[in-house]
């Protein structure tokens, strides 16, 4: 079991320094008429770059490096000029964890948590013959023979038996949908900007039923960075500090490949033990909470995840479309836009976001007053969260 | 069309050897762990619950629940093409699987559905074979030569 005194040792001792991101909306447009700008080495190193100069860091104060796991933690080293004392690749948001976990154990001080994709440039497949993330989990590519692949039809799948069994309506999951595109609206680096109405959404094409091409998130390229460093040498940085405050993980291996997670369970008994833990340790009650940045590879993620950590009744999603969505309303969700409108970097773009609200940077979009910011994932089924806050 | 659509070949492994060689007879066995009487897919080297190794091949009876279902509307792989419906059902021994039908069945699912065992016969890369499937029970099949159903004794 996770051991609360160690983790309370943890709570705030790690802090974000410096963001950064490559201009997402700029360089999709770029991508889509056929110029490859740079690789996903170099939408990283740019991102980089963003992030020291945020912080007030030089390279030279960079002695750990968490490469995403588009890119090789050597070949990062090389191409940014960083020799580390620690090192190690990870998604979004292992990577925050494993940051703070090195800088805790003092084997590092300063680490630069990297990210580059070239995915749109280069043709990355999600579905069909060599999907990518076969090799993480069997059941991308198991069940080809029978015409099974694609994360987005394993959604589909999972859409179909929680839209039966919570009764949650397409019009509902198309209020997620919306409601984003509105916070994207008001973000000036997303991607997506065009108005996007529900019956606009409705009207899209079907992927995999019930999941609409709106449902689905953006294939687009770019880079993000984070720095993370002790709280106490954050207090000496420009910057506000954004505090690693809480961490929550639960993970549901034992029937993964047949899908027994996503269509029967709905990932809950992970929810909750996540939930527990994080806001335990964070010791932040949910109520807390200013804002929610959900990784969102598909729509259906939102209110499943929404619904497994307590948002809404349980097994009551609906209520939370039906309360109303979108900027100024009484849950803020995704307020960048998210996967499905601001830019697809695999989780690391909420990250930037959340730091974003806490600092109280985030514009138009910002939630007023913000202390915490909670991070949810639970890709397949590993769920993991992060509360990240202000200083008292 | 399943009779002529090439679908990619399974997942290879040494576990899988013998279980797709029960297939290829017209049998779905799965492996039951010899300390818990459980059966266990897809098939794995070791008991889930106690890491035993010993297990049997049994057949799995070949009734089931559906769960869930999607209708693919975009074609992913060439020879497969769109729309087609994937059905996941839990069989009475507990186990999960996938099945394919060809065209918008959607129509005709519900869930919870009875759904019975059923074999396809489709041309893989490595040429002709069988592939399990799952249909609604005591519904008609869809053809002559769609399904080749599944008796048991």
């Amino acid at each position: 079991m996770p051991d609360e005194k160690r983790l309370d040792l943890l709570r705030g001792a790690t802090a974000v320094v410096g963001i950064g991101e490559t201009s997402y909306g700029r360089d999709h447009a770029a991508v889509r008429s056929g110029n490859a700008l740079t690789d996903a080495y170099g939408y990283a190193a740019t991102a980089l770059a963003h992030a020291l100069a945020d912080s007030g860091l030089s390279k030279f104060d960079i002695d750990g490096l968490i490469a995403g796991p588009t890119l090789a933690t050597e070949r990062l080293g090389e191409v940014l000029g960083i020799e580390t004392r620690w090192a190690d690749q990870a998604d979004a948001v292992n990577a925050v964890v494993k940051a703070a976990m090195a800088i805790q154990a003092g084997l590092a001080e300063c680490i630069a948590l990297v990210y580059g994709n070239d995915q749109r440039a280069v043709g990355t497949r999600y579905g069909g013959p060599g999907a990518y993330g076969a090799q993480k989990h069997l059941a991308y590519s198991y069940f080809a023979p029978w015409g099974l692949t694609s994360q987005g039809a394993l959604y589909a799948l999972m859409a179909n038996a929680y839209m039966a069994q919570t009764g949650l309506t397409e019009s509902e999951l198309g209020e997620f949908v919306v409601a984003q595109r509105r916070y994207a609206q008001l973000n000036p680096n997303a991607v997506m900007r065009r108005d996007l109405t529900l019956p606009d959404y409705i009207a899209g094409e079907t992927i995999c039923d019930p999941l609409r091409i709106f449902d689905y998130c953006l294939v687009n390229d770019g880079g993000v960075a984070l720095i993370i460093t002790t709280a106490d040498r954050a207090t000496t940085l420009a910057t506000e500090p954004v505090l690693i405050q809480g961490i929550g993980r639960s993970d549901m291996n034992r029937g993964a490949t047949t899908l027994g997670p996503r269509l029967i369970d709905f990932y809950r008994p992970a929810h909750r033990q996540a939930a527990e833990q994080v806001y335990n340790m964070a010791e932040v009650a949910q109520s807390d909470i200013d804002s929610v940045q959900v990784y969102d590879s598909f729509s259906i993620h939102v209110p499943v995840a929404l619904d497994g950590f307590g948002f809404c009744p349980p097994g009551e999603p609906g209520a939370l479309a039906r309360q109303g969505l979108g900027p100024g309303r009484r849950l803020a969700v995704n307020t960048s836009g998210g996967h499905l409108s601001e830019s697809y970097m695999q989780g690391w773009n909420h990250q930037i976001e959340a730091v974003k609200q806490v600092r109280g940077h985030a514009g138009e979009r910002q939630v007023p007053n913000t202390r915490h910011v909670q991070y949810i994932s639970d890709v397949a089924g590993k769920t993991m969260s992060i509360i990240y806050g202000r200083r008292n | 069309m399943s009779a002529t659509a090439t679908r990619p070949s399974p997942t290879a492994g040494l576990y899988e050897t013998d279980f797709w060689s029960f297939v290829d007879n017209g049998e779905v066995r799965m492996q039951r762990s010899r300390s818990t009487g459980k059966l266990r897919y897809p098939p794995s080297p070791v008991c889930p619950d106690t890491l035993d190794p010993e297990f049997d091949w049994v057949p799995i009876e070949g009734s089931a629940r559906l769960l869930a279902w999607t209708v693919f509307r975009r074609t992913y792989f060439p020879t497969i093409p769109a729309p087609y419906t994937v059905v996941v059902v839990q069989i009475s021994e507990g186990p999960i699987m996938v099945g394919h039908l060809d065209g918008d069945q959607s129509a005709t699912l519900r869930h919870d559905l009875a759904m019975e065992l059923a074999f396809d016969t489709v041309e893989t890369e490595t040429g002709p074979r069988q592939l399990s499937t799952w249909l609604p029970t005591s519904r008609p099949t869809q053809s002559p030569t769609h399904a080749t159903r599944n008796t048991h004794d």
